[in-house]
């Protein structure tokens, strides 16, 4: 017990006593004195509750805007500032996706208190992140990765079939070039050189467009394959048990000064 | 669905119609080195042709010939390029007349006898067709 609350109790005793003997006996009926004995011993009690010394608690805890607490196992707040009676207290911080962080604090007299808390990710919670991200990738990929993959493909062939088809005009020409040329120089260049590069133009067309071709129809239908079987799947969902563990831990007071206990089961169904 | 389809399976098969061609097969073309066809030169006629000159006369063995024009692109213009078979000379003929078909070479101090050769073929832009050799003997 302080000394200021020591203090306040000697002066109420004291005032009790002189309030006793200064009473005049004469005008004092006996029920009025049981009840002033009564408001006296009042006193007394209270001058021993305000004899406990509270100290104030300055919390500080990472994520700033959603964390909450549960102040001795019963009352559910958020204030950042609370004056507590001085002693221990047991603390449980939460917040969304984080872990529950279960502590005891010792609160001094008349001291403020700084306490700062970093709550980590709950391990659902990075778990359930993982599962988006790939789901999130996935559906990236589905978007745009093999939508790009089909129209690069497609482009590809494309460009295969224009050189083929350009090889082959080249080809053509060239046969017509040979039957109406009267260059022998010319000949001997058109047989020894540009026939065979549009030959090897139009065979590498060939094989390109093949390729190419492959590819699009198969890209084509891992697209098709995919889509319909990514419409199928649900996005991850975010369970937080933490949450879960920590409404069952709370006491909600209501409006009306009564309170409720809030408790949570989860059953894990896969 | 069907007309994307119907575009590449007629882009894939307009592709694989498309034939190389073999240059080695190539050679139906008279001015082509690698000509594989009938003779472009017939031998018309040999004789001596005297020029008489102040002071003298000069005698020419003339080799007449000519070129099988139905096997030449049409309206091809050439000259014929003659290779002396054991010199090597070199002379470059005209038609004679101009604008026909015919070629005359011609040689200095003919031997009776003794058959003259020469190798004639189409000439145009600096390079030679394939060679032919003609002989003819006074």
């Amino acid at each position: 017990m302080s000394k200021a609350a020591q203090r306040i109790t000697e002066t109420m005793r004291a005032c009790a006593r002189v309030c006793i003997r200064t009473w005049p006996k004469s005008r004092t009926h006996g029920w009025m004195k049981a009840l002033f004995l009564a408001a006296c011993a009042h006193a007394q009690l209270s001058t021993f509750v305000f004899a406990q010394s509270t100290g104030t608690l300055r919390i500080t805890c990472e994520p700033q805007a959603t964390f909450s607490y549960v102040l001795d196992g019963k009352y559910r707040q958020k204030d950042r500032e609370i004056t507590l009676m001085e002693g221990p207290h047991r603390l449980v911080f939460w917040a969304p996706e984080r872990r529950m962080l279960d502590t005891t604090i010792s609160v001094a007299p008349n001291a403020v208190r700084e306490l700062r808390i970093q709550l980590r990710y709950s391990e659902e919670f990075i778990s359930y992140n993982k599962k988006l991200r790939r789901y999130e990738r996935d559906n990236r990929l589905l978007k745009y990765g093999t939508p790009a993959l089909v129209l690069g493909s497609f482009a590809w062939f494309g460009v295969s079939v224009y050189r083929g088809i350009d090889a082959q005009n080249d080809l053509d020409r060239m046969r017509t070039e040979y039957a109406e040329s009267t260059n022998p120089a010319g000949i001997t260049d058109l047989k020894d050189a540009q026939i065979p590069d549009a030959n090897k133009r139009l065979r590498q067309a060939r094989v390109m467009a093949g390729v190419s071709g492959g590819l699009m129809i198969g890209t084509g239908a891992l697209w098709y394959y995919l889509k319909k079987s990514r419409s199928e799947r649900k996005p991850p969902v975010f369970e937080d048990k933490e949450k879960a563990r920590f409404d069952g831990l709370a006491f909600v007071p209501s409006n009306d000064g009564h309170g409720v206990w809030m408790a949570a089961l989860t059953i894990p169904l896969r | 669905m069907n007309k994307p389809f119907a575009i590449f399976t007629i882009a894939l098969l307009a592709l694989a119609c498309g034939k190389e061609v073999d240059p080695t097969a190539m050679n139906s073309n008279p001015f082509d080195p690698q000509y594989n066809g009938e003779n472009v030169f017939v031998f018309d006629t040999t004789y001596t042709q005297i020029i008489t000159i102040p002071g003298g006369a000069i005698v020419n063995h003339v080799i007449a010939v000519h070129v099988k024009e139905e096997l030449l692109p049409e309206g091809a213009a050439y000259a014929v390029r003659a290779v002396r078979v054991g010199t090597g000379e070199v002379t470059i003929l005209n038609p004679d007349p101009p604008n026909s078909n015919s070629f005359k070479y011609q040689k200095v101090n003919p031997v009776v006898g003794v058959p003259e050769c020469v190798r004639l073929s189409l000439f145009n832009n600096g390079s030679s067709a394939r060679p032919e050799q003609i002989c003819a003997t006074l």
